[in-house]
């Protein structure tokens, strides 16, 4: 469904920190608003709660928190992305989903050496747009139950932006 | 008036009123199934099994009413059956006579909710005198077809009917030769023995209940009733109390399927209770459980692996309990779509609209409850469907379609959910209008086009309408801001697609089963959280100077033991707002329990649990979530989970430490094992 | 006939029911130490019998010796399930009877 004839499948790109992110279509359940999250207690600290979402309760996660950025109050463009992994869905809390954008596969590089074996789970590949690097995002990674954030991944999409000769 | 008050005579009835509601809904159900039937097939010879039927409900309303001393209903159903009678032998079925019928059904309606309501029922008067008009003019038309109706129709119990009789064995009896097996062969002369249940009585000797099939010209002797055994008295007409007549020669040919007669009513608040009942057992399962598991040191390893393999079998078998009482719960989504039809014959007179409606589905089922609540919101969107969605007769025949307009009601299970769809071929929802609308209300900012969820956004917000004049159809009741509460309250949700010209669907998505329970609601620092209801044992205003403190733990004194407390803010980080007057509730077993702290008790609700089954949010100590009237999700408290918490948590230190210097309980004391183990 | 055969030990008075009914109206009308039930009866199963002795406050403790021509392992289970202290198959011999009841009787006695 999100493949084109061209072999390019369709992507939603969302922004956290300035960096682009991109998640498959087909991992998508649906965007929504940020609504009134309720937290729950002892969970991992980049859960920011639970949320109810066509009479689901489902949790709520902060990509900031989770690659290790500060959190920073949802704004109006603020998004919950609903993804589906394995049976389970979760809502990842994004700066922004504005963009859908086609990503021939031939075009994903896998992520450099250089990143740390931890930080280049979350990741299937990078990919070039125009001007832009979009680290391309592997859902079901991101939904695994992992004791800490890594921020050694935020490092490494710093990094990223700053090393386009990687690709 | 007041005679329909319920006042001194039927005071005794009160306490059945609620059976008589739940009957009348069902009766008069019946009653509309038929009545719909018998017009649809209004140029046949009535269908006597049909007729037969409808005397019988409206029949057993008559009945019900008159317990309860509703005299107005009483009334009503009278007159409606004379007018069933009539119907009898007619070739077709007369207009006049049908619409009198129709009215009548909504005169009962109007009376059982005026009782339900505590306020003054509808004169049956008018009505009464309607019927009476209408019957002797047709009766003026062929005398002889009714006279001849007036006798053959009628209530008469057909070969059987059913009967319960008690017997007492005593020694006395015995002595005489008198016991139970005598008693069996002597009911055997009167019919079939249905059933046979010992039961065991206060004194702790037994009795028998027998139900016997007694047919018709039998009766058992009074002196029987010198040898012990006892029975209702002998109404052989079969005109005893309401629901004991059974009919058991009924014509070979007549469907079985949908009669009453395979169907047991049972109240909802007994199947809540066995429901609650399961939850407890299950409790006590996982208790068995954890003994298992600590048992595993002091046994052979074979006789361990037996015992654990019988536990796991319980456990399984619960399951399957659950399941079980979860699906006496699931009716048929049917009886709501009948409801429609009937709702459309009024819609269809307002509107002047010639309106179809199809059904597919009719035999999903769905929980009780969820049907109950979901009748308001479909028939909503029906009646938004016939008054807004379907044109007129020119205007389709101008835009190419049939004169008749369609709303389709599907119901189909998909996976664990529950999908129900109301779709019109209609105008379709003009999406600038509505933007229009929309932004003269302030309800949305931008130019831009609506989008689908967006504008489902739109129309159920609170007072939003395209017509500047509510009309009779869809302008009553609730709005499409109670629709979407209500589907949601239910954990579901309302999704609409409209093409303009087309026409509209409206898809709602429903859980298959609910777990509900009633919760007391607290508020823990700004956090409201939810605590079902049955594992409560008490609640107490936080008293401080019962709480003794130390280390980094507190204990209560309450009704001679210490009980250790969970203070909830602190555990979840929850920050108690300072000055308010905290209370604990007191939860767990006679051997362990557990004060839990909170700050604010807000109240006893119904709520439906949703599973916290993800993950990243299956901590301990929540059991589940729900979500509140206001929208917010409150996470459920698993007391369970926090019980165990203070035990495992150095509960036998606590106890060390406090002995010196706490003789109030020392009682308790003397056998810590026996409170901590 | 088996039971009527055991008429004959010494010490033990033995009464006999014709029925599933009429045991739960003896147990019910007069003391009694022992039952020995007959799982296939003509009018209530034997199970339901067992089930009624066991939901009976005052007989909840009552040793029921189940009886039955079947061997199999389900109505074995069943009968245990329901609450019967011993479970013997038919045909068996008089004094392996005795053998197993004696024990449960003196039990009931102490």
């Amino acid at each position: 469904m999100g493949v084109n004839a061209s072999g390019a499948e369709s992507y939603v790109l969302c922004e956290l920190a300035g960096t682009t992110y991109a998640l498959r279509s087909d991992d998508i359940e649906q965007l929504e608003m940020v609504g009134q999250l309720t937290p729950v207690p002892n969970a991992p600290a980049f859960v920011d709660g639970v949320t109810s979402v066509r009479g689901r309760v489902i949790p709520a996660i902060s990509l900031r928190a989770r690659f290790g950025f500060e959190r920073q109050p949802h704004d109006l463009r603020s998004r919950l992305v609903i993804v589906r992994a394995e049976g389970r869905a979760v809502g990842l809390i994004v700066d922004n989903a504005r963009e859908f954008a086609a990503i021939p596969e031939a075009t994903i590089h896998p992520p450099p050496d250089g990143l740390s074996e931890l930080s280049s789970r979350y990741l299937r590949g990078m990919a070039q747009l125009g001007e832009r690097l979009v680290l391309i995002l592997d859902v079901a990674e991101l939904l695994r139950v992992t004791e800490a954030p890594s921020p050694s991944l935020a490092a490494a999409a710093l990094s990223a932006e700053i090393l386009p000769s990687i690709v | 008036m007041s005679a329909d008050g319920g006042g001194g005579g039927s005071q005794f009835f009160e306490e059945f009123i609620d059976d008589y509601f739940s009957e009348c809904d069902e009766h008069l159900a019946t009653v509309r199934r038929i009545l719909l039937a018998l017009e649809t097939a209004a140029g046949e010879p009535p269908d006597a099994t049909r007729l037969q039927e409808l005397s019988r409900a409206l029949h057993t309303l008559k009945g019900l009413s008159g317990m309860v001393g509703l005299s107005s209903a009483e009334e009503v159903a009278h007159a409606m059956e004379d007018a069933v009678r009539a119907l009898q032998g007619e070739t077709s079925a007369p207009a006049e006579l049908l619409e009198a019928l129709f009215s009548g059904e909504s005169l009962l309606e109007a009376c059982v909710t005026s009782r339900r309501d505590g306020t003054a029922p509808p004169s049956p008067g008018p009505y009464v005198d309607r019927v009476r008009d209408v019957l002797r003019l047709l009766e003026e038309e062929s005398t002889e077809a009714s006279m001849q109706a007036r006798e053959s129709v009628g209530l008469q119990a057909v070969g059987t009917s059913s009967h319960s009789f008690e017997f007492v064995p005593s020694a006395e009896l015995a002595a005489r030769g008198v016991g139970v097996e005598m008693i069996r062969q002597r009911l055997l002369s009167l019919g079939e023995i249905t059933s046979t249940i010992p039961r065991v009585r206060q004194t702790g000797g037994v009795v028998f209940e027998f139900t016997v099939s007694v047919r018709d010209g039998v009766a058992p002797i009074d002196a029987w009733r010198a040898d012990g055994l006892s029975w209702e008295p002998w109404l052989p007409e079969s005109a005893g109390p309401v629901g004991m007549v059974v009919h058991a020669s009924r014509p070979a040919s007549a469907p079985i399927a949908a009669t009453a007669s395979n169907v047991v009513r049972v109240d909802l608040a007994r199947l809540d209770d066995l429901m609650r009942m399961v939850g407890e057992l299950v409790v006590s399962r996982a208790r068995l459980g954890e003994s298992v598991t600590r048992a595993s040191g002091g046994m052979t390893p074979n006789a361990w692996e037996d015992l654990n393999e019988a536990n796991e079998t319980i456990e399984r078998q619960l399951r399957a309990i659950r399941e079980g009482v979860m699906r006496i719960r699931l009716v048929p989504i049917g009886e709501v779509f009948e409801r429609m039809r009937f709702a459309m014959r009024d819609i269809a007179r307002e509107t002047g609209k010639a309106i179809h409606l199809e059904f597919s589905g009719q035999d999903t089922e769905i929980d009780k409850l969820v049907v109950d609540r979901m009748l308001e919101p479909l028939l909503h969107l029906v009646r938004n469907s016939a008054s807004h969605g379907i044109e007129s007769r020119a205007d389709r025949i101008a835009a190419g379609k049939p004169g008749e307009g369609t709303i389709s009601l599907r119901a189909r299970a998909a996976g664990d959910r529950i999908v129900l769809e109301v779709e019109d071929d209609g105008a379709g929802i003009d999406v600038h209008r509505v933007g229009r609308r929309a932004r003269e209300m302030g309800l949305v900012t931008t130019a831009e086009a609506l989008a689908p969820d967006a504008l489902l956004d739109v129309i159920c917000s609170p007072g939003f309408s395209t017509r500047e004049t509510a009309d009779m159809a869809s302008g009553r009741g609730v709005g499409m801001t109670v629709v979407r509460t209500t589907i949601r309250s239910l954990g579901g949700e309302l999704f609409v697609d409209s093409v303009l010209g087309h026409g509209t669907r409206f898809t709602i998505e429903l859980p298959l089963t609910l777990m509900i329970t009633d919760a007391l609601i607290l508020e823990i620092g700004d956090q409201a959280m939810a605590i079902p209801q049955i594992v409560l044992r008490e609640i107490l205003p936080l008293d401080p100077a019962a709480v003794t403190r130390f280390e980094n733990n507190e204990v209560l004194t309450y009704r001679g033991r210490v009980v250790p407390l969970v203070n909830l803010g602190a555990l979840f980080n929850f920050p108690s707002r300072p000055g308010v007057a905290r209370h604990v509730l007191i939860v767990g077993s006679d051997l362990h329990l557990a004060g839990l702290v909170v700050d604010r008790v807000l109240g006893l609700r119904e709520i439906v649990v949703h599973p916290v089954a993800d993950p990243l949010i299956a901590v301990p100590g929540v059991a589940g979530a729900t979500e509140l009237a206001d929208g917010r999700v409150s996470l459920i408290l698993d007391a369970a989970a926090l019980v165990r918490g203070t035990r495992d948590r150095g509960a036998r230190a606590a106890l060390r430490t406090l002995q010196p210097g706490a003789p109030n309980v020392a009682g308790a004391l003397t056998t810590p094992e026996h409170l901590w183990a | 006939m088996i039971i009527a055969s055991l008429t004959t030990i010494g010490e033990v008075s033995f009464d006999q029911a014709v029925s599933g009914l009429e045991a739960i109206e003896r147990v019910t009308l007069a003391p009694v130490d022992l039952v020995m039930l007959d799982l296939n009866m003509p009018d209530v199963h034997g199970l339901e019998v067992l089930r009624f002795i066991r939901g009976h406050g005052a007989l909840r403790d009552l040793p029921v010796v189940v009886l039955t021509t079947r061997g199999d392992d389900d109505s074995r289970a069943a009968a245990l399930r329901e609450g019967a202290t011993l479970y013997l198959t038919k045909p068996f011999a008089p004094a392996s009877v005795v053998a197993q009841v004696r024990p449960l009787l003196a039990a009931t006695r102490t």
